[in-house]
């Protein structure tokens, strides 16, 4: 009897073969779900670190316009600091002229193209003050049409 | 990629998954790694001018055009200002902006945009959330200047 059981077990096999199946699985649903959310926008903002956009549920189409950013410590044309702010603030002597030359030579560079059209990318923490400051001197320069970037729940 | 399972001439095949599992894990994290789960969005607006300055320009004899102002008080309080045709001034709680909103709309069927400000030290969100509200009723929000202090 002990020698008939020794002669039916098996030598143990120490190959592995894990299933991947599964994770063939997991693996296109999660890729389905990225390509999903991977929306290519028209509208391509890059905020500075630690701005905080304002969030708002109804929107407009996007699109790529010349963009000021008005962040804790700055007002930026296209990226260039052109006016320096003191917690979102103008400080007392600080002159608004650097903006409007700014945006003069932008509107006399871009020609008909800007058709002064604007992009505001300003932070949530922003006094209505300080915009409406810059909103002011954009309208001089002739930029009255405005698109507000904000994010979308 | 694909290998023959069995040797009797069968068409049995195993599927090498090993190598679809090596390009998967690879387009993953390209894309987990760039993209951007934050949705920009634009609101469609214009800078409306300082109030006062368009008012009492039409022409004699024609009725004036009815306008709108809405100005954020503070966080908790909105004036209302219907001037043109018709005059009527108010203040309500920010809640009750909407509702306030769509009852004028529905009482000056010739409204047909609004002139949105704030004072000073009201926030930017504060000012979109109001102008978020205010184009669920009126699609056209101008943005006016002059009631805050200004520089």
């Amino acid at each position: 009897m002990k020698r008939f059981l020794k002669k039916k077990r098996k030598p143990q096999s120490t190959e592995m073969s894990l299933q991947i199946t599964s994770m063939a699985d997991i693996f296109t649903i999660l890729l389905v779900f990225l390509l999903k959310s991977y929306a290519v926008g028209a509208l391509e903002v890059q905020p500075s670190r630690g701005l905080e956009l304002p969030v708002a549920n109804r929107t407009d189409a996007a699109e790529q316009r010349i963009a000021i950013e008005v962040s804790e410590n700055s007002v930026q044309l296209d990226g260039q600091p052109v006016l320096p702010l003191k917690n979102f603030e103008l400080e007392g002597a600080t002159r608004i002229e650097p903006l409007g030359k700014a945006l003069g030579e932008k509107r006399a560079a871009l020609g008909d193209d800007s058709k002064g059209k604007l992009l505001l990318v300003a932070d949530a923490r922003v006094p209505f003050e300080t915009l409406e400051t810059v909103m002011k001197t954009a309208a001089n320069q002739g930029f009255a049409d405005l698109k507000l970037a904000v994010v979308q729940p | 990629m694909i290998s023959p399972h069995s040797t009797d001439g069968g068409q049995d095949f195993e599927l090498n998954l090993a190598s679809i599992i090596d390009c998967l894990t690879v387009i993953i994290a390209f894309l987990l790694l760039s993209s951007s789960f934050v949705s920009y969005g634009t609101l469609d607006t214009a800078v409306a001018a300082p109030q006062g300055q368009n008012a009492s320009t039409a022409a004699e004899g024609q009725p004036q055009a009815l306008t709108l102002s809405v100005t954020l008080r503070d966080a908790e309080h909105v004036d209302l200002d219907v001037s043109g045709a018709r005059s009527e001034k108010r203040q309500i709680a920010r809640g009750a902006l909407k509702s306030e909103l769509e009852s004028m709309k529905a009482r000056y069927p010739g409204l047909n945009g609004i002139v949105l400000t704030a004072a000073s030290r009201v926030e930017y969100r504060d000012v979109i959330r109001g102008m978020d509200d205010a184009r669920q009723v009126f699609p056209a929000v101008a943005l006016g200047l002059g009631a805050g202090g200004s520089r």
